[in-house]
C-alpha cells in the first residue's frame, strides 16, 4: 500500500515561515558574528594609528605615563616642533618624495618596456633570459649588499647624492614579472593590428600597449613608490648628512642612548604615513586589482 | 596631463642633479684647500634639552672639532651620526668593502681587529694619557698587549631600588652599596618588601627583572663565580652546579611570590612601569643614567607636568652567592681608528690618531657626565664631578664599582658567532622555556649544554 503524505496546506506555510525564520535568523546571527570580527579587526588596525596620532600631540612624559592616556589631556605641537626644527623634517619629506617618484617612474618605464618584451615580442633566448631574471630574484638582498656597496661608493663615488639613492632600484626583476604577466592578458590582435598599420614597435609600445597597460601600471606605480618611501637601509647605508637623509633615516636619529623621543618619531611616522594613507585612498581600487594581477591569467 | 607630467619629470631631474652637484662640489672644495679630511661615525648619545640648559651630544661633538680644526688648519673633520638601530650594519658594510670611517665608536670588537684594517693606538697616547684612563678602561680594549680603542665612559650594570621601601624591609642602603650584599640577604630583604601592598592595595614585588632574555641570569652568574658563558678557549661554563643554583635561586623567588610568576612576558619598559608605579622595591637592570631619569621625573611631579609618588632612588650592586667574590658587570664604548685598504698614508693617519685623541680628551667627559655615566678618564670625573653627584651616595656607589667592574669574555669572530649560536639556538629559548616553567633548573641546563656542545664540537 502506498503512503501518501497528506500535509495541511496552513500548517505548510507555517513550516515554511518558521522554516524561513530560522534561516533569516541563522544568517543575522552570521552576519552578526562577521561584523564583530570586522569591527574588532578595525579597531586593532585602527588602534595602534590612533595611539601614533595621539602621542604625537603629548609631551614625552605623558606618552609613557601609567596609566596611559588614550588622548592627550595637554595636547601640544612641541614634537611637531621639534621635528622640523630640530630635526630637519622638510628636507628629509623633500629627499623622499625626490626618491620615490623618480625611482617609481623610472621603474614603471623599464619595467613595462621589459615586461612587452616578454610577453609579446618573440625573439631567440626570450625564455631564457626571463628565468634568468627571475632567478636572480633567489639571490638574497644582503649578498649583493657588499659588492652594490663597493660598486657605487668606492667605485663610481656616489655616495651622498640622488643619483646614489636612485640608480640601485631603477628596476627590479619582480616588476619586470609584474608588467609580463599583466601583458600577457592582453589582446594580442591589436598589436598585430598595429603591425599591419605599420606602426613602429615602440609606437605600438606607446599607443597600443601603454594605454590598455594603465591598470597594470598604476598597481606597479603604487608599489614601487610605498617601497621607496619606506626603504630604510640603502638611504641609510649611502647618505653621510642630514641634508641628504630620507624620512625613514631620518626618524631614527630620533632615538639616543637609554632613551627614545617617542613625541618625535611619532610625530615623524604620522608625517610620513599621511602621503601613503592619502595615495591609498585615492588609489585603492588599483590596489585590490594589484592583488589579483598575476594570480589569473587569461 | 602629458605636459604636467613632463614638467613634473623636469623638475625632479633639476633638483636632483643640483643637489648632486652640491654635494660633490663640498668634496672638490676640501681637496682643493689641500685639507686632510678625517671621518668619525658615532651615535647620537643624549639629545639636546633646553629646559635644564643641556645641549645635544652632537653640539658637544662639534665644539671638540671646531676645537681640533682651530688648531690643526690642515685638518678638516667631517662627521656622520649613525642610527643606533643600524649603524653597526652600516659600519661593518663599510669596513668589508675596505673603506671604513678613520673614527668609529663601538664597544669592544675583535672582529675588528681580524680585519687587518684598526689601528693599535699604542703608538699614539703616551704613559700619562694612558695613566689618566682608569685601568678597566684600558682592560676592556686590550687584546695581545695593544690598546685599540679609548673609552670615553664606563658603562656600569646595577640593579636599581627604592630606598623608602628597601627601608622599610630593613636593608641599611648604605651599607649595601659600601660593602655589597649576598643573595641570601638580598632574598630576605626582597621576600619582606613582596609582603607590602601599595597604597591603591596592589601587591608589590620585591624584585622585577625582563625576560626577554637572559641578562639578569648573566649578572647573577657572574657573582656565583662564572664571569662568561664561553671563554676564550671555547669552553662553555654554563653547563655545572652553579648554572643549576643560580637558576634554582631564580625559581624560588618566582614560587615565592618575590618576584612576578610572569616574568617571560615582562620587558624592560614595562620592569620601570612598575618600579615606578611603586609595584616593585628593587629592579634589574639599570645604570647610573637611571639617577638622571628619576631625578628629572621628580621634578616633573613638583611641577605638576605628570602624576605619581616621587622616588628616593638608589642605586644597588649585583647581589653574590655566598663565599663567592662579587662582581660587576660593565663595558662601554669607544673611538676606535681604521685605515682604508687603499691607504691614505701615515700623515692621514697621524692626523685621525690626533683627532681621535681630542674628541676622546678629557673635556670629551662631558658625554658621560650628561649621560650620568663615569667617565673613563680619572681627569674628566674630576672636572664633571659635581654634574656627576660623585659625592652622593650613588656617586659613592659608582667610584666604588669601577674598581671591581670585569670585563666580559674577548671572543675571535669565529668563537663569538659560536657563542651568539648557542645563545639564540639554545641558551635563549631554553631560559624563555625555564621562566614559564616549562623547564625545571636542571632541564634547562641540561638542553642548552646539548645545544653548546653540538655548536662547540
Amino acid at each position: 500500500m502506498e503512503l501518501k503524505s497528506v500535509t495541511d496546506p496552513q500548517y505548510q506555510i507555517l513550516l515554511d515561515e518558521k522554516k524561513d525564520f530560522r534561516r533569516k535568523t541563522y544568517k543575522k546571527i552570521g552576519l552578526t558574528i562577521i561584523y564583530i570580527f570586522l569591527v574588532l579587526w578595525a579597531v586593532f588596525t585602527f588602534v595602534p594609528l590612533l595611539w601614533m596620532l595621539s602621542s604625537s600631540f603629548k609631551d614625552s612624559s605623558a606618552i609613557t605615563a601609567v596609566p596611559p592616556e588614550l588622548l592627550p589631556k595637554k595636547p601640544t605641537l612641541d614634537a611637531y616642533k621639534r621635528i622640523f626644527e630640530v630635526g630637519g623634517m622638510a628636507r628629509w619629506f623633500l629627499n623622499s618624495t625626490i626618491v620615490a617618484s623618480i625611482s617609481t617612474i623610472i621603474n614603471v618605464f623599464f619595467a613595462s618596456l621589459a615586461g612587452y618584451a616578454f610577453s609579446k615580442l618573440k625573439f631567440p633566448g626570450r625564455n631564457t633570459i626571463f628565468w634568468v631574471l627571475l632567478s636572480s630574484m633567489m639571490i638574497p638582498g644582503q649578498v649583493t649588499l657588499i659588492p652594490l656597496y663597493i660598486l657605487v661608493v668606492n667605485t663610481l663615488q656616489l655616495e651622498n647624492t640622488y643619483f646614489g639613492l636612485i640608480v640601485p632600484g631603477m628596476v627590479s626583476v619582480g616588476s619586470i614579472f609584474l608588467m609580463k604577466q599583466f601583458m600577457s592578458s592582453l589582446p594580442s590582435s591589436l598589436i598585430d593590428a598595429g603591425r599591419i598599420d605599420a606602426c613602429s614597435e615602440f609606437g605600438i609600445f606607446r599607443k597600443i600597449i601603454l594605454p590598455m597597460a594603465k591598470p597594470g601600471l598604476a598597481v606597479l606605480g603604487i608599489f614601487t613608490f610605498v617601497g621607496h618611501w619606506n626603504n630604510f637601509f640603502w638611504p641609510f647605508l649611502i647618505t653621510n648628512t642630514n641634508s641628504m637623509r630620507t624620512l625613514q633615516v631620518g626618524l631614527t636619529s630620533f632615538r639616543f642612548e637609554n632613551l627614545q623621543d617617542y613625541g618625535a618619531m611619532m610625530a615623524g611616522a604620522v608625517c610620513s604615513a599621511v602621503p601613503m594613507i592619502i595615495v591609498f585612498l585615492a588609489l585603492q581600487k588599483y590596489f585590490l586589482r594589484g592583488i589579483t594581477i598575476g594570480a589569473v591569467k587569461g | 596631463m602629458k605636459k604636467l607630467l613632463v614638467i613634473f619629470l623636469s623638475m625632479l631631474l633639476i633638483v636632483s642633479a643640483t643637489a648632486c652637484s652640491k654635494e660633490s662640489s663640498g668634496d672638490s672644495k676640501d681637496k682643493k684647500n689641500g685639507k686632510d679630511v678625517i671621518t668619525i661615525w658615532t651615535y647620537p648619545h643624549y639629545r639636546e634639552n633646553a629646559e635644564i640648559n643641556q645641549k645635544s651630544y652632537e653640539q658637544h661633538l662639534q665644539e671638540l672639532i671646531a676645537e681640533v680644526e682651530k688648531e690643526n688648519k690642515d685638518i678638516k673633520v667631517e662627521y656622520e651620526i649613525l642610527s643606533w638601530e643600524e649603524g653597526d650594519k652600516k659600519f661593518d658594510i663599510a669596513l668589508n668593502s675596505g673603506n671604513p670611517p678613520d673614527i668609529f665608536f663601538s664597544t669592544m670588537k675583535p672582529k675588528y681587529i681580524k680585519t687587518g684594517l684598526a689601528v693599535p693606538l699604542d703608538d699614539y697616547i703616551d704613559a700619562e694619557d694612558r695613566k689618566d684612563l682608569e685601568q678597566f678602561a684600558i682592560d676592556n680594549f686590550s687584546i695581545d698587549g695593544k690598546l685599540w680603542a679609548i673609552s670615553q665612559w664606563i658603562s656600569i650594570h646595577t640593579w636599581g631600588g627604592n630606598k623608602a621601601l628597601l627601608e622599610a624591609a630593613g636593608a641599611d642602603v648604605a651599607k649595601i652599596q659600601k660593602d655589597g650584599w649576598t643573595w641570601q640577604e638580598f632574598y630576605e630583604i626582597s621576600e619582606k618588601i613582596s609582603k607590602m601592598t601599595t597604597k591603591d592595595g596592589k601587591k608589590i614585588y620585591g624584585f622585577a627583572t625582563q625576560g626577554k632574555n637572559e641578562e639578569t641570569f648573566t649578572h647573577l652568574m657572574r657573582n656565583n663565580g662564572v664571569p662568561k658563558s664561553v671563554t676564550e678557549d671555547g669552553e662553555f661554563k654554563w653547563d655545572g652546579e652553579e648554572a643549576v643554583e643560580t637558576l634554582s635561586f631564580v625559581k624560588k623567588m618566582m614560587d615565592n611570590g618575590v618576584m612576578p610568576k610572569e616574568t617571560a612576558g615582562l620587558d624592560e619598559q614595562k620592569v620601570i612601569d612598575m618600579f615606578t608605579a611603586g609595584e616593585t622595591g628593587i629592579f634589574g637592570r639599570t645604570g647610573p643614567y637611571q639617577v638622571r631619569f628619576n631625578d628629572n621625573r621628580n621634578k616633573e611631579i613638583d611641577a605638576g607636568k605628570i602624576e605619581g609618588e616621587k622616588i628616593d632612588f638608589a642605586l644597588l650592586p649585583f647581589p653574590h652567592n655566598e663565599g663567592v667574590k662579587e662582581v660587576a658587570t660593565g663595558g662601554g664604548g669607544g673611538m676606535w681608528l681604521f685605515k682604508q685598504k687603499k691607504y691614505k698614508g701615515d700623515k692621514h693617519t697621524e692626523n685621525a690618531a690626533k683627532v681621535l685623541k681630542h674628541i676622546t680628551g678629557t673635556k670629551s667627559s662631558i658625554t658621560a657626565a650628561t649621560l650620568f655615566i663615569p667617565p673613563a678618564r680619572k681627569s674628566g670625573q674630576e672636572m664633571y664631578k659635581d654634574l656627576l653627584q660623585l659625592n652622593t651616595d650613588n656617586g659613592q656607589f659608582i667610584k666604588r664599582t669601577l674598581d671591581y667592574v670585569v670585563p666580559g669574555a674577548k671572543l675571535d669572530p669565529e668563537l663569538a658567532q659560536k657563542q651568539d649560536q648557542i645563545l639564540n639556538d639554545g641558551i635563549r629559548p631554553k631560559f624563555q622555556g625555564f621562566l614559564a616553567g616549562e623547564l625545571s633548573p636542571e632541564e634547562t641546563v641540561e638542553q642548552w649544554t646539548q645545544v653548546a656542545e653540538s655548536v662547540l664540537k
